[in-house]
């Protein structure tokens, strides 16, 4: 490696450093243009020494000079915080918003109203979101999995099996009725829990 | 509580001398991208072709490498378009062209700034 190269190489890492709060595709085409006037710059010029490559670089501007100029047209179609990101700053975690709300619901009655397809949509949705934690996620999918739809399976299979005598006293054919409904209870009001606990951390993580 | 009163007068305020460099940066900044567009207005040109005409001509633009966030952005808008040609001195070039959007963009600024100059001109120019 030359040492204009190493120049080039390093002029076009600060810049990929300092639009490191643009989209992944702007910044990427931002580097692609730049590196697209070095080279052709260069093509042009009647030698390729190591003056000719600064001079090149320094007609360009600092790599923050040129990202700055990318960060001012983004509140057309972004909000602020993007463009605060976009001139070097930290960009905080993604707000809570519907994405994780659907989850929740999801996790929560999708298996009641599509049975394990509506959960397991859940499932994919609590962990693309970057809102909770690897604890979190597992605590949402493992611990009461199937949501509301399992007692409410538990429940109607119960009464469905259910054998009723003249006299209206009720009895299961398989488990006794006291059992299913104590591991209905546990389930639905672990099922809510667990939505409300994902709920409550997905709002407390945007503070 | 001086400067609170100097601020509270607004535009009655005195000019300073900052103020006029600042506005014509601001003035510089929104005509560039229109300037671009007119660099365009006949024929298409590459990206190095663009920002060598306008460093040609004094006080237009100050880092080179700031015109390409500006050609991205006028892309975004719609008002550009880029095609890819191969070159003879070196890499392929992405050419840039007026959409039919960016000569309404630049026929529209350029009838209202002939207007605004002529009325700045009217004024400033004649030194009297």
């Amino acid at each position: 490696m030359t040492v204009t190269d190493e120049l080039i190489g390093e002029y076009l890492g600060r810049l990929e450093a300092a639009a490191r709060g643009l989209p992944p595709d702007r910044r990427a085409e931002l580097v692609a243009e730049i590196r697209e006037h070095i080279d052709t710059v260069l093509a042009q010029s009647p030698d390729r020494t190591e003056a000719t490559v600064r001079t090149i670089l320094d007609r360009l501007g600092t790599p923050e000079e040129i990202v700055q100029e990318a960060g001012v047209g983004l509140p057309e179609t972004a909000p602020v915080r993007e463009r605060a990101a976009a001139v070097g700053q930290a960009s905080p975690r993604p707000r809570a918003g519907a994405f994780e709300i659907a989850a929740v619901m999801l996790l929560l009655i999708g298996g009641v109203v599509l049975p394990v397809l509506g959960w397991l949509v859940g499932v994919v949705l609590l962990w693309a979101s970057a809102r909770w934690t690897l604890r979190d996620k597992l605590i949402g999918s493992l611990l009461f999995p199937g949501g509301l739809a399992i007692p409410v399976f538990y429940f109607f299979f119960w009464s469905g099996s259910a054998t009723c005598s003249g006299t209206g006293d009720c009895e299961s054919s398989g488990t006794s009725a006291d059992t299913v409904l104590t591991l209905s209870l546990v389930a639905f009001v672990g099922s809510l829990a667990s939505a409300a606990y994902l709920l409550h951390r997905a709002r407390r993580a945007g503070d | 509580m001086i400067s609170t009163g100097h601020a509270a007068l607004g535009t009655m305020r005195r000019m300073e001398p900052g103020d006029a460099s600042n506005l014509l940066t601001q003035m510089r900044r929104g005509a560039l991208p229109y300037c671009v567009l007119a660099l365009l207005r006949h024929e298409q040109r590459y990206g190095v072709e663009i920002v060598r005409l306008l460093g040609e001509v004094d006080g237009m633009v100050i880092s080179e490498g700031t015109i390409y966030p500006l050609l991205s952005r006028l892309r975004r808008q719609g008002l550009v378009e880029t095609v890819w040609q191969e070159s003879t001195t070196g890499p392929p070039r992405r050419y840039y062209r007026l959409t039919s959007a960016g000569h309404q963009a630049l026929d529209a600024f350029t009838a209202e700034w002939e207007r605004f100059s002529g009325a700045v001109e009217h004024f400033i120019g004649k030194g009297t």
